[in-house]
């Protein structure tokens, strides 16, 4: 399994246990409009760098978590952020198929206001090792 | 001339490459033997021999298996590794692939909040060596 694969499916595992619906791809509506769950998770990109040793394969990635929400403040989604978080941040409780994750942090995080609605973001920085 | 890539710099022991390297350095030496004297005008003049010619093998790379820290975990445990070799490569391959006992003179651990367990390790020479 390659990497990118391992982190997409080890990441919705772990969000998925958080609460609200976790997308890869938001549904879309025939009008060209989204068909999503409000409030959502999406994993968004995820950039890969190498971290290569002489005789083994790692990475070094950012994964990009999305969470989309709708109401009169940020509180719903702050909320969800936090579990998040509570989830994530320095886990050891996550599987990534063929790979082992040496660290998983939480290194940005901001919400911004959207069309009716908020949309937080997180950065997630993680190390891997191939087995 | 072809340029060699860096991770082809390999350091074995036992036929083995040392987990998780990510620099590898070997440094070759010698002391000379200065006999210079005051009808040299000031210039340093040395003699053509030489003692005390070695290499230093600095290594350092990623934390995996332990197996240079279980060295230390005893004082009285030998630092002496045989059958040590490292590769330093050519476009012929060939005299290339060096062979020798040293002494691990130096072992660093070091961890970072948001990075994984590194190491650096120091090893001497520890009488000569061949190359094939």
């Amino acid at each position: 399994m390659s990497a990118s694969v391992a982190v997409q499916d080890a990441l919705v595992a772990a969000l998925t246990e958080v609460g609200p619906v976790v997308y890869v791809v938001r549904p879309q509506a025939a009008n060209g409009g989204s068909d999503a769950v409000y409030p959502h998770i999406q994993i968004g990109a995820v950039i890969f760098a190498p971290w290569d040793t002489f005789t083994e394969t790692g990475h070094d990635f950012v994964a990009r978590i999305h969470t989309r929400w709708r109401g009169e403040n940020q509180l719903t989604g702050s909320a969800i952020q936090d579990a998040i978080y509570a989830r994530l941040h320095r886990t050891t409780d996550i599987h990534m198929d063929g790979f082992s994750s040496i660290l998983l942090t939480r290194e940005t995080s901001f919400v911004t206001h959207t069309d009716g609605g908020f949309e937080g973001i997180c950065e997630y920085r993680g190390l891997l090792q191939a087995d | 001339m072809a340029v060699q890539a860096g991770i082809l710099l390999l350091i074995k022991k036992a036929g083995t490459a040392i987990a998780g390297l990510r620099t590898g350095k070997v440094s070759f030496g010698l002391d000379t033997i200065d006999i210079s004297s005051a009808d040299d005008a000031g210039v340093r003049k040395l003699l053509n021999a030489h003692t005390n010619q070695r290499f230093t093998i600095t290594a350092s790379g990623v934390e995996k298996g332990g197996v240079l820290a279980t060295l230390w975990a005893a004082p009285g445990t030998t630092k002496y590794l045989t059958d040590i070799t490292f590769t330093i490569p050519t476009e012929s391959g060939s005299g290339d692939v060096f062979t020798a006992d040293v002494v691990l003179t130096a072992f660093d651990i070091t961890g970072e909040y948001n990075g994984a367990v590194m190491f650096d390790a120091t090893f001497e020479s520890a009488g000569t060596w061949s190359a094939a």
